[in-house]
């Protein structure tokens, strides 16, 4: 197996997944690229597992019905740490970024936890569907205000937010659309509840349905809400502003989303040519998801570690690759808790424009933040996943500091540390067997000391932070 | 109005519920075992959760008294979670189930620990034994836990895929199952009961059934198939058997109560039938008339159902408790052994 189709392969799966311990990496390798997309995109035809929910809900009593919003927080990062299906987990990630809901208004962290699922289980089926549950989900009926929509008092949020930031962009549509959307999904609203307590349910109400004829976006007729979403679909810039968001997220980092009309994609070449699988595929996700991971832009090496990690995959591609849980271990909601430490709390999103990205996770306490867990994980023996980064390097044989930090950075995931950083680790290493030889310290354990400090350094590098 | 359904001159009636969610005293958090002391004294162990840091025993009587909390409240907060490393003696941190022997002892398994937690009825701690790992005496996430009647207790050690006998102080005895899904394995198992002649019944979780084994261990016969249908299981979690020999498994996938007579005929199914707030709920809700008119308006009919069973305890007298996860609260029932449907001469 060549190293660069390994390389290769951590990439797809840092990208398209939440990383994976190297047997895996090296597994799907040998398996080949492409049928590990397939794999990917199409985990039900492939025979991979769904996650085991029930498990879950048998072993960490309170996160399917969560009693706090920290375990609302703590079943999504649970499922990003254990999933067997990293690229359904990735797109749920995705839509939560893009469709921006937040507990903190909706105060029903079981409704939230749906909205996840709901992502989970369409986010890689059809664009035009997950719009219409999208419109209908109550959390987000509740985040935007649409159950404040009647026909005599009509509430535009839900309706501008859909076109700002849900589809097309601004500057695709005027005022008057606006306030045209907002009179056609009159009446969609959640039904009695108690608050802050149970599922919610999506209830029409033809009584406070607005049925009278609408004009949008140059079509006239007397829409419904399905009826917008549809129109919505069919207008150029609605392909160009999803693909522009699959190539931020997946591909490259973009400035964020604010400045999209004024500045352009860094490569339009690429974003126009996942809007054209969109739209020939009828926003087919998984058609667009497998195209663009296929695609020669997304294999380049340029764009290698080109992506600022989220705290969320931070944290979730450090446990996967230590393997700590694994197995069933008591304790998950700190890891949430890290991530939003980091930066980045879970189904609370600072507003409905979402976060903002790539180097604007970065602050000094965010930073410092970041390598400490990283650091403090990466040097842990008794993970699983250290433990058999240190059985593979001692396998080696005798290794010198060179081949300890390079073993150690492939190990990782083929992280490319940069000349610089690299031979400073190299010398560090150089110094420390000149400290060992002079000390006559040479045991198993001070092996294992040496890679857990290797990986330690790696994890402190601001390099780590990249995917 | 009483809900009663009847089945092979066995009627089966909703009595009421109690509990509501809460970390202390007249409350409980995602409870997952009830044993039942003298006269009316209940004992109910709470997983809690991680938020909320309270695992612990709620000792109350079936009149809706609270009594006490056995355990140690948890030392963490919800921002620093209380671990396995900041166990104190008499704390517990992830229960799974509970025994009792003659003397009111109480016997609590701890999936996080790996170990058998031991109290007094009056709460006090009386020690702990257990190591965790995959020989023989070793535990990996015990969850269910029975005692027979030579006092020596039967753990479901969940995650190696069998059941394991101790004496009551922890010296190990014997070992029956393995991991798969023939006669006599297991995946992940979670209840086990004792009946009159010794027999154990195991819910067999993730084999979707309930196994019968002799008490050496020999396996006898498997209740229920996988599905959602009459008398199939979902993820079984608790198991009991009355002086009957009637079998009452919690079917936790399928959010009901499934009773099987001793041959494992399939009798009856029991939903959940609390359509009245708890004697403790309503504490709450006459504090909060927002809340109480919310629910005059909203649908309540999923709270009116069982929502993860867990386990499920029946008494000499007929009285059925099942421990409901979901909704932190206990729905009782009454069997009448011998019910003659009244014929009425219309």
């Amino acid at each position: 197996m060549a190293d660069r189709d390994v390389a290769l392969m951590a990439h797809l799966i840092r990208r398209a997944g939440f990383g994976a311990p190297y047997e895996e990496i090296e597994a799907r390798a040998e398996k080949g690229y492409e049928a590990t997309v397939d794999e990917l995109v199409y985990p039900a035809e492939n025979g991979v597992a769904e996650f085991d929910e029930l498990a879950m809900d048998r072993f960490y009593p309170g996160h399917e019905f969560p009693t706090s919003p920290f375990l609302g927080s703590a079943n999504f990062m649970y499922h990003m740490v254990t999933t067997p299906r990293p690229l359904e987990e990735k797109m749920a990630l995705f839509w939560h970024m893009v469709f921006a809901t937040g507990d903190a208004k909706v105060d029903n962290i079981t409704q939230m936890v749906h909205q996840i699922d709901m992502f989970r289980r369409y986010g890689m089926g059809s664009y035009r569907e997950l719009l219409v549950r999208l419109a209908t989900d109550p959390a987000m009926i509740f985040w935007l205000d649409n159950n404040e929509n009647h026909k005599d008092a009509p509430n535009e949020n839900w309706g501008r937010e859909l076109l700002e930031l849900f589809s097309m962009g601004q500057g695709n549509y005027t005022e008057q659309d606006v306030s045209e959307v907002a009179r056609a999904f009159t009446g969609w609203t959640i039904a009695p509840k108690i608050p802050g307590a149970n599922l919610w349910d999506f209830e029409y109400r033809t009584e406070d349905h607005d049925f009278d004829e609408k004009e949008f976006l140059g079509e006239r007729g007397r829409f419904n809400g399905e009826d917008v979403i549809d129109i919505i679909v069919r207008h150029p810039a609605t392909a160009r502003f999803i693909a522009r968001h699959l190539y931020n997220f997946y591909v490259a980092d973009d400035v964020q989303v604010p400045s999209w009309n004024d500045v352009p994609p860094q490569d339009p070449a690429a974003v126009d040519a996942i809007a054209e699988v969109l739209v020939s595929s009828n926003f087919n996700l998984r058609a667009t998801l497998k195209f663009l991971l296929t695609s020669d832009f997304f294999k380049d090496q340029a764009v290698w570690f080109s992506k600022v990690k989220s705290p969320a995959e931070v944290v979730a591609s450090t446990i996967r690759l230590i393997g700590e849980h694994d197995k069933l271990k008591h304790g998950i909601m700190v890891l949430n808790f890290e991530a939003m430490y980091q930066g980045q709390n879970l189904l609370n999103p600072p507003s409905v424009e979402g976060w903002h990205t790539g180097k604007e996770w970065i602050d000094g306490g965010s930073l410092v933040r970041r390598i400490n867990f990283c650091a403090d994980r990466l040097s842990d023996s008794t993970m699983p996943g250290i433990q058999s980064m240190i059985s593979r390097l001692r396998g080696r044989g005798l290794l010198s500091p060179e081949e300890l930090v390079d073993g150690c950075l492939e190990l990782l995931g083929s992280v490319d540390l940069g000349g610089k950083t690299r031979q400073e680790l190299i010398d560090h290493c150089r110094g420390l067997d000149e400290a060992a030889a002079r000390s006559g310290e040479e045991d198993g354990d001070a092996f294992a000391r040496r890679v857990t400090e290797v990986l330690q350094l790696i994890g402190a590098a601001k390099e780590y932070q990249f995917c | 109005m009483p809900v009663t359904r009847v089945a092979s001159n066995r009627a089966f009636t909703y009595l009421e519920s109690m509990g509501r969610f809460g970390n202390s005293q007249m409350s409980f958090q995602h409870p997952v075992g009830v044993a039942r002391g003298e006269g009316d004294i209940l004992y109910v162990v709470n997983a809690s959760d991680e938020r909320n840091n309270s695992p612990r025993i709620t000792k109350c009587t079936l009149g809706h008294e609270w009594i006490q909390d056995i355990g140690v409240p948890g030392t963490g907060t919800g921002f620093n979670p209380l671990t396995v490393d900041m166990l104190r003696d008499g704390q517990f941190l992830w229960p799974g189930g509970v025994a009792m022997d003659r003397d009111e002892n109480l016997f609590v398994t701890d999936q996080a620990t790996h170990q058998v937690h031991m109290f007094a009825g009056d709460g006090e701690f009386l020690g702990r034994w257990g190591v965790q790992g995959t020989a023989e005496g070793r535990l990996n996430a015990p969850s269910g836990i029975v005692m027979d009647g030579d006092e020596n207790l039967y753990v479901v050690d969940a995650l190696n895929h069998r059941v394991q006998a101790f004496t009551r102080h922890g010296e190990y005895l014997s070992t029956w199952g393995e991991h798969g899904s023939a006669d006599g394995q297991f995946d992940r198992p979670w209840g086990i009961a004792v009946d009159a002649e010794g027999a154990f019944y195991v819910a067999d979780w993730g084999n979707d059934r309930v196994q019968k084994f002799a008490h050496d261990g020999e396996y006898m016969t498997t209740f229920g198939t996988p599905g959602t249908g009459r008398g199939e299981l979902t993820r079984p979690a608790g198991v009991a058997v009355d002086r009957d020999g009637d079998v009452y498994v919690c079917d936790w996938g399928n959010n009901r109560l499934n009773v099987y007579n001793e041959d494992g005929t399939f009798l009856v199914t029991i939903t959940g039938d609390a359509t009245e707030p708890t004697p403790w709920l309503k504490l709450t809700l006459a504090g909060s008339p927002d809340v109480v008119r919310a629910r005059a308006r909203a649908d309540m009919t999923a709270e009116h159902l069982l929502r993860r069973p867990v386990s499920v305890n029946v008494g000499d007298d007929y009285k059925i408790i099942i421990v409901e996860a979901r909704h932190h609260r206990l729905q009782m029932y009454q069997k009448e052994p011998n019910y003659q449907d009244v014929r009425l001469n219309l």
